[in-house]
């Protein structure tokens, strides 16, 4: 283990936290606001996935316009899930929107399975950026891609929920969805955009996973576990816990499965044990504070 | 102006009725009080009105405008606000916060000047939430919660206002300063005021009219004088 190989594989997976830190930020803003726990949240980056690669391989569309392409697919394609799916659910008995996620994460894995084939894809993209050297260290292009554009959308959303008017209206309806009604909020508005917002998220990260994974109909499962282990970590509803979760999970990954013999198959226990962990020792997350109600 | 008409019937949950009929009348500037024990009905008769709760047949009117068709949300977009009971807060976000939220929520582009004057308006009647104004809300004591939430409410220039128990869980002293408060409100802004209250000496020391519930049902409904000076009417249905 020397010097160099331990900053390269603290790189790599700082960049890879880009990647889980765009799934869980959309994850746990959506989830934070709507208390909709949406399973189907990694399906969203699956699909947009294979969007991306289906509009590089096949057409020639770089991913850079790709992972626009895929946020507003999947964000178009969210706002349908929400509206004649969960919402509906929601009316009459919001117990029954686990199962229904979960119902609709199963569904759209095994549609992809039919249409695509299991298995992996490599979208032999070209490096969109050059790579970065530090001294003997490599960090590839499409790695600071994905590190640059997940970091992105985690600001974005941050600044959405801050600073902006729906960002708000958002957080009041996460407090307190029907105290937020008496104020005149369209709650059910607010919350399908909510679950917009964090299918945009999913999309373009589909985009990044395209760029750096295989492309497979289990990708998002995969993912939307890690996600789920972020926010649990970094706090429901907290984007910055999320990104800070994101660099906690990718680096104990990284390290992992560099360092550990055979640690590479590790990398799910991996999410599963700090999962486990936080749980018992922290339940409301590492910096999450006593909601007050 | 800003006289608020309503008319329930078969207000209740699920299968169960609670409360079978009602109907009532404020005008701007009047106060009417919803008085009753505990489980009298005063909370599903409020909820009712804004169609939270469900009815079988239900009349809203302000100034003769047919307001029954919208729902809770739209009814605060017309002006008419809600305060619930239990003096509830956007308690993660601070209080300033939640008075500028409510403000946008329904006025996106308010001008500066107009905004002062409402935010003037509710630091004058509470000069605590100005001290506290950085405050998270949820971090305040229940009085000061409930100044809040009514402050909440008036930064829509409400032509309704709902009140469920306002009193509820406040010390004696902050009870009077509420009322204070609601009886400023009721001098000042020409808006109609309908109120559940069980404190009855607070609710008279600024009502109107009174509406008596006992186990879902209309006992009396008048002017709070005919009740006060009635002793009949005092012990039977206040215990007064
Ligand atoms: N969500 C509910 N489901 C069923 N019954 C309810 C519900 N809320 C209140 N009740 C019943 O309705 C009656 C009136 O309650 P409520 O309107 O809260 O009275 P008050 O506000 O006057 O204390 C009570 O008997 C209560 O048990
Ligand atoms: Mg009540």
């Amino acid at each position: 283990m020397t010097l160099a190989s331990v900053a390269q594989a603290v790189l790599l997976s700082l960049t890879v936290a880009g990647l889980y830190a765009a799934i869980a930020a959309g994850l746990t803003l959506t989830v934070g606001v709507t208390r909709i726990i949406n399973f189907a949240h990694g399906e969203f980056v699956m699909l947009g996935a294979f969007l991306t690669y289906f509009l590089f391989n096949q057409h020639g569309v770089s991913p850079w316009i790709g992972m626009v392409v895929s946020g507003v697919v999947i964000g178009l394609f969210s706002a349908l899930v929400y509206r004649v799916f969960l919402a509906r659910v929601l009316k009459h008995d919001e117990h029954n929107q686990l199962l229904a996620t979960l119902g609709l994460s199963i569904l759209l894995v095994n549609i992809a399975i039919i249409l695509w084939s299991p298995d992996p894809r490599v979208m032999q993209a070209p490096q969109l950026l050059p790579a970065l050297q530090l001294g003997g260290v490599t960090v590839p292009g499409n790695n600071l891609v994905v590190a640059g554009v997940g970091g992105l959308l985690f600001l974005a959303l941050q600044y959405i929920m801050r600073h902006t008017r729906y960002g708000t209206q958002m957080r009041f309806a996460s407090d307190d969805a029907e105290l937020a009604m008496h104020c005149g909020i369209n709650v059910d508005r607010i919350f399908e955009l909510s679950f917009v917002i964090g299918g945009v998220a999913a999309g373009v990260a589909g985009g990044l996973v395209a760029l750096i994974l295989y492309v497979h109909p289990v990708v998002g499962l995969d993912l939307v576990i890690r996600a789920f282990a972020i926010i649990t970590l970094g706090g429901l509803g907290n984007i910055p816990g999320a990104l800070i979760g994101a660099a906690i999970l990718a680096l104990a990954e990284g390290l992992t499965s560099t360092f550990v013999p055979h640690g590479g198959s590790f990398g799910y226990g991996i999410a599963f044990l700090l999962l486990l962990l936080v749980l018992v020792i922290w339940p409301n997350g590492l910096f999450g504070k006593q909601a007050h109600s | 102006m800003n006289r608020f008409d309503v008319a329930l019937a078969g207000a209740g949950y699920g299968a169960l009725t609670i409360v079978p009929e009602l109907s009532l009348s404020v005008s701007g500037g009047e106060v009417m009080v919803l008085l009753g024990s505990n489980g009298a009905g005063k909370t599903t008769s409020l909820r009712a009105v804004v169609g939270t709760v469900r009815t079988r047949n239900r009349s809203v009117r302000l100034d003769g405008e047919d307001l029954s068709p919208l729902s809770a949300w739209q009814l605060a977009r017309r002006a008419i606000a809600f305060v619930p009971d239990g003096a509830r807060c956007f308690a993660n976000a601070r209080v300033i916060d939640n008075l500028t939220g409510a403000l946008e929520a329904l006025k996106p582009k308010v001008m500066p000047a107009e905004r002062k004057r409402l935010f003037d308006r509710v630091f004058d009647l509470f000069p605590i939430l100005h001290e506290r104004r950085r405050q998270l809300a949820g971090s305040m004591s229940g009085g000061q919660r409930q100044m809040l939430a009514i402050s909440r409410a008036l930064m829509i220039e409400p032509r309704v206002m709902i009140l469920d128990e306002p009193s509820a869980g406040l010390a004696p002293k902050l009870v009077e300063e509420v009322f204070e408060a609601l009886g400023r409100i009721k001098a000042a802004s020409g808006c109609a005021i309908l109120m559940a209250e069980q404190n009855v000496a607070a609710a008279m020391s600024i009502a109107d009219r009174c509406l008596i519930l006992s186990e879902g049902r209309v006992m009396l409904q008048g002017d709070i004088d005919d009740v006060r000076n009635d002793e009949r009417l005092r012990v039977a249905y206040l215990g007064l």
